[in-house]
């Protein structure tokens, strides 16, 4: 797949052919392309090790890939100097499965954090974080601390600090991993309202369940090759 | 910086020194007592240059002139005196003069003198008395000075003190460098690897700022400012035991012993916490903000 120069304004998300070895010998990405419109939702599956975390972290710019071309909103990644990795950053948000949420913090304050270490103005936070955690159904909570919440809780503050500074997209690693199967479907729910607001989002997942009812995109990855990419895909290899 | 960005980041500094804070202290008494040492040596070293100074000041060469010298002389004699860079002060002292002065300190001693002031005899000659500025070429001066024609012979004063005192005060300076300095590194060391063991706990914190988008001077600032207070706390401390120290110890024994001059601590209490303050700010920072480095790899 080539970028044209038309088609890297409009595309969210490019991978142009880009494989990933570690230093160890580990050949995580094998020659993967893919593209991701503006406003896709889009599901990433594969088994363990096939090198979706990879992907992540090429896209977050946390490791360099060892041959081939990202874009991100148009932005070709290898050109991008370090001191500008943190304005890529905001323009997603990531949701973790782990949550990394900060113990010692409050909801409000571990979702004002991050408008706080993006420099936001004390107003802007004080009318932004209330608005998001409402939307995201956790207004009650404010005043909680992660230990007090389940862990459906904890992953729609860690979705609601990914929302909080309005990003372009949002990666979600395995973002039901740690969550009971109620929570789940309740967790998608909110990353397809999300979506439905114009926000490209981007699911790392396992859960075949989930994948095949939602009847999105799905790409299939194994051995860090693209196997499949379906739209109203199932959870499977099958090309 | 932003200047709303900069209380904030000293309320986190604050936060990450109180989140810590058996670290914090542990990091403030190691710095405290580093620079308490550094203070006395630097306290030894200003004393040992004061009584070197008041020495200097003190130190007197006579220069003794030939009989034979004619008092149209003494002026050219006194100008080419002057002309050596070294040369302080240079007085003249005629041979009457000199005779009042011997009479006045051996006014006792009547007998001594009444002789040959009955004979009309003078024995003592015309002489310069010299102050040096600088006591460590004390020996080249003094060469320059017996090469003046006219100049039969010099006196020179406590050189076996001045010898003596010179050697000692070059092994003080010496030790006392060396020892602020390796206290300097080893000090920033200590700093360094006790901040890191807090830094640990912070590592999480760390790595959501960086996915959250905080750029590394964002994420930096605050451990920054963690670090001044750890120094600031660290020089206020160890200049109150330093002038405790200072004052019930090295005062009382100057007091004790005469032969030194002791600087009051009064007179040196702001520049020793000066001082301090910048060591340790420096130590601290430095400390703190090697201590983060390896957590932005992400």
């Amino acid at each position: 797949m080539q970028a044209t120069e038309a088609g890297v304004s409009t595309v969210m998300l490019i991978f142009e052919n880009v494989s990933k070895t570690y230093e160890n010998g580990t050949r995580a990405l094998d020659d993967v392309s893919l593209r991701i419109e503006d406003g896709e939702f889009v599901f990433i599956v594969g088994p363990s090790g096939a090198g979706k975390s990879t992907l992540i972290k090429l896209l977050m710019k946390e490791e360099e890939p060892t041959s081939g071309k990202i874009y991100v909103g148009g932005q070709d990644l290898s050109q991008l100097r370090h001191r500008d990795i943190p304005y890529l950053r905001r323009k997603m948000g990531v949701v973790f499965q782990d949550f990394r949420l900060i113990n010692e913090l409050n909801v409000y304050d571990n979702v004002a954090f991050a408008m706080n270490a993006t420099n936001c103005s004390r107003r802007s936070i004080q009318r932004r974080v209330p608005y998001v955690l409402k939307l995201m159904n956790l207004s009650e909570k404010a005043k909680a601390f992660p230990s007090e919440l389940s862990g459906g809780e904890q992953q729609r503050v860690a979705l609601s600090r990914a929302l909080v500074n309005n990003p372009m997209m949002i990666v979600a690693d395995e973002p039901t991993g740690n969550v009971d199967p109620r929570m789940s479907w309740e967790i998608m729910g909110l990353l397809n309202e999300i979506n439905k607001r114009k926000t490209t989002v981007v699911v790392v997942t396992h859960e075949k369940n989930l994948v095949n009812a939602l009847k999105k995109r799905v790409i299939y990855i194994e051995k860090g090759r693209v196997l499949s990419d379906r739209l109203e895909g199932q959870y499977s290899a099958r090309q | 910086m932003r200047g709303s960005n900069f209380f904030y980041f000293i309320s986190q500094g604050v936060k990450y020194f109180r989140s810590n804070k058996y670290i914090s202290f542990a990091a403030v008494g190691v710095l405290a007592a580093c620079l308490f040492i550094m203070g006395n040596f630097w306290l030894i070293y200003l004393n040992v240059d004061l009584n070197l100074q008041r020495m200097e000041e003190e130190n007197l060469t006579m220069l003794f002139l030939d009989d034979e010298v004619p008092s149209d002389r003494f002026a050219e004699i006194r100008s080419r005196i002057e002309q050596i860079e070294n040369v302080a002060a240079c007085e003249f002292i005629s041979k009457e003069q000199a005779f009042e002065d011997y009479k006045a300190t051996y006014a006792e001693e009547y007998d001594l003198y009444e002789d040959l002031e009955a004979q009309g005899i003078n024995p003592l000659p015309n002489s310069f008395s010299v102050t040096m500025k600088d006591i460590t070429i004390y020996e080249e001066t003094i060469y320059q000075l017996s090469r003046i024609e006219g100049v039969a012979r010099i006196r020179k004063q406590n050189q076996d003190t001045i010898d003596g005192m010179l050697s000692v005060a070059k092994s003080i300076y010496f030790i006392c460098y060396w020892i602020m300095g390796l206290l300097f590194v080893a000090s920033l060391f200590i700093i360094m690897n006790t901040i890191k063991i807090a830094r640990f706990t912070n590592r999480r914190q760390i790595n959501i700022m960086k996915f959250v988008g905080a750029t590394d001077w964002f994420i930096r600032w605050p451990f920054i400012f963690e670090g001044a207070i750890i120094g600031l706390l660290a020089a206020v401390i160890s200049h109150l035991f330093v002038w405790y120290t200072y004052t019930n110890v090295m005062v009382k024994l100057g007091e004790t012993i005469r032969i030194f001059e002791i600087l009051p601590f009064a007179e040196v209490s702001s520049q020793m916490l000066l001082v301090a303050s910048v060591c340790g700010l420096l130590i601290g920072v430095l400390g703190s903000s090697i201590s983060i480095r390896r957590y932005f790899d992400v």
